[in-house]
């Protein structure tokens, strides 16, 4: 037990590392710099900043609220099959999101080469800056928001609407007034992580060549700015603190979870499109083709750029990289889920003070840029700890800050609802806590344990920047062949290993998101 | 006979889900300001039927038409908002978002974007007279199970529909309370005089509100008549047995009266002399006295606070029931002498059928 006590002071710890960062470091360099603070524009990258994250954000409501509406509330064809596809935008990595954005609509890029080769020439629109970023950061999170949204949607009580309907409005009506209201929570919950997203985001901007601040910071830490790069994170801190303290507070928590289905089921027609169900299905189409079909397209096309076959490309990936990928992964998820359940059953009794102070301090450290956090660890490690620096250690403990609230969010509320009543009755039994959490706590927890270990596992394979910055050197994941073969323009190289990436991080995505019929699957095949 | 206004016609209903029929061939009538209950086992189609006429499920043929005017069929389908429809649902379904006032006023139709001011009067009217004008600012699930009934009912009664359907509206209630709660809108329902199709699978609820009453079973309306009626007629066992308790035992009928193993009795029936029939005796006509050597003797009992039910084996091995009142206390086993004291001709059926 004391063990335990101590890892999680420790963790404590670490989450309080990139505060320490901010405000002694970087709150020192500030006014000491005060001569260079106007030296840059902080206003312009304020305003870039804030107008893409809100722009960003809106977009994926919009689109996400329509593709719920048309893939719940809707009679439509294929909709297991949209349903499915939608998700799909989510593996793609936003920086080689944004580089496939330039290469297919960009200046030289494939639509401009196709048009050529057919004798059209055409100026492309230049996608560089905000436009491209908007579209591109918009279409690859729109299923955060549409993954909440269809979710909750399912668990409207459909009784209301019948109710509403009797009561003498119509379809659209009764969703404005009442279906709307009651899955608004779940639109701000998925807005909101859209919004620390493209906040935090540092692959799609640095791309497509956007100012903001994340880019800001990364130019600085590579100019060797080190004092910039912190002055310039504890701003971005400072702006998006709103954002921050309200989701912490309120939303990050509820996004993940575990929900349970109604019991009585109503099986209210779904409604009927009739003659504009074709449009309906060209819009779904449209958004699949630019989000998933493009890109994929994209990928296949660098990975075939060379002339090389399938087998050679492959040769171009150093297999220590899939290694360190899986390897980097899978040990951060079992660290996550391991310490998320110390902290879940060790202290339990409500309202603990310890338990608050951890919980906040988890859900700062997942509002927190990575970028910033990688700079937090590099600092703290080269003044006060330099032998764990660029080592692999630092490394998975910067990946621990950042990710462990996405794992301990399942787990936490599993526990809450499968609550204490088994936990007593088994005692009462005469069991032991260790025969009791085995044997009846476990398998109870098994879905929030592997929805947390799965997202865990997800955002840890694609991490970039904290990756770029903590790896020791010649240490190379996916991510970071990826985008460092981009940088160099060894297109073949950079879409095997994205290939590669996409596969790995596939299947455990449609496995997160579907976590709650795996649990009822688990629970029909026990019976 | 008078024309009635008839408020819902239902004619030849049917409904299938695949190969499981579920409403078979239906037709009823429901007068205006008449109160409907429609009752039947689970599973009878009861639901399906309500449904139906909501429009929340289409039925495969049939016509169902509220005050003259077509709501479903061949070539008709109105849709749910347009029916001009009352539902109270079974879990009452109130909007959880939105205030007492709110989930009321939600279906009143606003004729220009103000309210104007006798539609706030009416609102308030209905408000005190369900009884619920104090709570008009809480919210949902701030009210107990009976102050949402009441704000279910005010809320289907607020768009003024021509029919109301109430879908076992007291099943989620306690049982001691649904007694005052059934009074309760059953006087509001007859204070203004509305047409009323309540379903329940109660039969003690559905003698209580009905003023007429449909049982249902299987898909099938089995008998559809005044709640005496169906009490003291009733058209064939199922009825018997669903409304009340109910045993038959075998009988010769011999000019009005019939020969049983537990008595001669005055019988009611169309069945010619010497014809074996079936009689039903409710436990209220059957007697019994301790005896030493009696035709019968007590299987089991159960105790009811004013009374006792008890179960009697006949010699013969038949199995019926006696209410008796709460002094005569007899043990499991006590041998009684069974005789039957109708104080009324008993009805008689062949074949399940009333005869």
């Amino acid at each position: 037990m004391i063990v335990i006590k101590f890892l999680i002071y420790f963790f404590i710890f670490l989450f309080c590392i990139p505060f320490i960062y901010l405000f002694q470091f970087g709150l020192s360099n500030l006014f000491f710099s005060i001569n260079n603070l106007f030296s840059i524009n902080y206003f312009q990258l304020i305003l870039n900043t804030i107008i893409l994250v809100l722009s960003v954000t809106f977009t994926t409501i919009v689109i996400s609220l329509f593709l719920s509406w048309a893939t719940e509330m809707c009679k439509l064809k294929f909709v297991k099959f949209w349903r499915i596809l939608l998700i799909v935008p989510m593996v793609v990595p936003s920086y080689l999101a944004g580089y496939l954005f330039i290469l297919f609509y960009g200046p030289k890029g494939a639509i401009y080469q196709f048009l050529n080769n057919l004798g059209i020439n055409v100026n492309m629109p230049d996608l560089y800056g905000f436009w491209g970023a908007w579209l591109c950061l918009s279409l690859i999170c729109f299923p955060y928001v549409y993954i909440n949204l269809s979710t909750s949607l399912k668990l409207v009580d459909k009784k209301l609407e019948e109710a509403s309907r009797v009561l003498g409005h119509n379809h659209f009506q009764t969703f404005y007034r009442i279906i709307f209201p009651n899955i608004k929570n779940s639109l701000f919950a998925g807005s909101i992580l859209v919004a620390l997203y493209t906040l935090s985001d540092f692959g799609a901007v640095a791309a497509l060549q956007y100012n903001t601040f994340t880019l800001a910071i990364y130019t600085k830490y590579r100019s060797f700015d080190f004092s910039g790069a912190a002055s310039s994170a504890l701003i971005l801190i400072l702006i998006s603190m709103p954002i921050i303290f309200y989701s912490v507070k309120m939303f990050v928590l509820n996004s993940y979870k575990i929900s349970q289905r109604p019991s009585n089921f109503s099986n209210l027609k779904l409604f009927d499109l009739k003659k504009y169900e074709i449009l309906v299905q060209l819009v779904i189409f449209f958004i699949v083709l630019t989000s998933i079909l493009i890109p994929f397209l994209m990928i296949f096309t660098l990975i075939f750029k060379t002339h090389l076959g399938f087998v050679e490309t492959l040769d171009l990936i150093k297999w220590s990289a899939v290694f360190n990928t899986f390897g980097g992964a899978i040990i951060n998820s079992m660290l996550c889920v391991f310490i998320s359940l110390c902290l879940v059953l060790n202290i339990s009794k409500k309202n603990s003070k310890l338990r608050l102070i951890f919980e906040n301090l988890m859900y700062f450290g997942y509002t927190l840029p990575g970028l910033v956090i990688a700079l937090a660890f590099v600092y703290f490690s080269i003044n006060y700890f330099f032998s764990i620096y660029q080592t692999w250690v630092i490394l998975i403990l910067g990946y621990t800050v950042l990710f462990l609230s996405a794992g301990y969010a399942p787990i936490n509320t599993n526990v809450q609802l499968i609550g204490e009543k088994y936990t007593v009755a088994s005692k009462s039994l005469g069991k032991n806590f260790s025969s009791t959490f085995s044997n009846i706590l476990l398998p109870l927890y098994m879905p929030g344990i592997l929805k947390g270990f799965l997202n865990v596992f997800i955002l840890t394979a694609k991490e970039l920047p904290v990756t770029l910055i903590l790896a020791p050197l010649n240490f190379h994941t996916l991510s970071t062949v990826i985008w460092d073969n981009l940088e160099e323009a060894n297109f073949s190289a950079a879409g095997i290993g994205s290939f590669l990436l996409i596969l790995i991080i596939s299947i455990p995505t449609y496995l997160s998101v579907h976590a709650e019929d795996i649990k009822i699957k688990f629970s029909k095949t026990n019976r | 006979m008078k024309n009635k206004i008839k408020d819902l016609q239902v004619n030849n209903l049917s409904l299938n889900f695949g190969q499981n029929i579920i409403i078979d061939n239906i037709s009823f009538q429901l007068d205006k300001s008449d109160i409907l209950a429609l009752v039947g086992p689970s599973g009878s189609g009861k639901t399906s039927l309500i449904r139906c006429i909501t429009g929340l499920e289409t039925p495969d043929e049939g016509e169902i038409i509220i005050s003259d005017s077509i709501m479903f069929s061949d070539s008709m389908n109105v849709p749910i908002e347009k029916r001009d429809i009352g539902v109270v649902f079974q879990d009452f379904a109130l909007f959880p978002h939105m205030k007492v006032s709110e989930n009321i006023s939600y279906g009143i139709k606003k004729d220009n974007k103000s309210k104007t001011l006798s539609q706030i009067s009416s609102l308030t009217d209905l408000m005190l007279m369900c009884g619920i004008y104090h709570l008009r600012d809480r919210y949902p699930d701030e009210l107990s199970g009976g102050e949402q009934q009441r704000v279910a009912l005010a809320r289907s009664l607020g768009p003024k529909p021509k029919i109301l359907l109430m879908d076992e509206p007291f099943s989620n209630l306690d049982p001691g309370f649904r007694m005052q709660l059934r009074m309760e809108i059953r006087r509001i329902l007859k204070y203004l005089n509305i047409t009323c199709l309540f379903v329940t699978h109660d039969q003690q609820e559905a003698l209580y509100m009905g003023d007429r009453i449909l049982v249902l079973n299987e898909g099938k309306i089995q008998q559809i008549d005044r709640n005496i009626d169906v009490f003291q007629n009733p058209k064939n066992e199922f009825v018997a047995e669903f409304i009340g308790l109910a045993d038959f035992i075998d009988g010769k009928v011999l000019n009005d009266y019939a020969e049983t193993e537990i008595g001669k009795v005055e019988i009611k029936t169309k069945a010619k002399n010497g014809a074996s029939v079936d009689i039903m005796i409710r436990p209220d006509d059957v007697h019994i006295n301790k005896t030493k050597n009696g035709n019968g003797f007590v299987v089991s009992r159960e105790y009811r606070g004013m009374y006792y039910i008890y179960y009697i084996k006949l010699n013969s091995g038949k199995l019926v029931k006696s209410l008796s009142s709460h002094i005569n206390n007899y043990n499991i086993g006590t041998k009684v002498d069974v005789k039957l004291k109708p104080g009324h001709p008993l009805i008689c059926f062949q074949n399940k059928v009333i005869i």
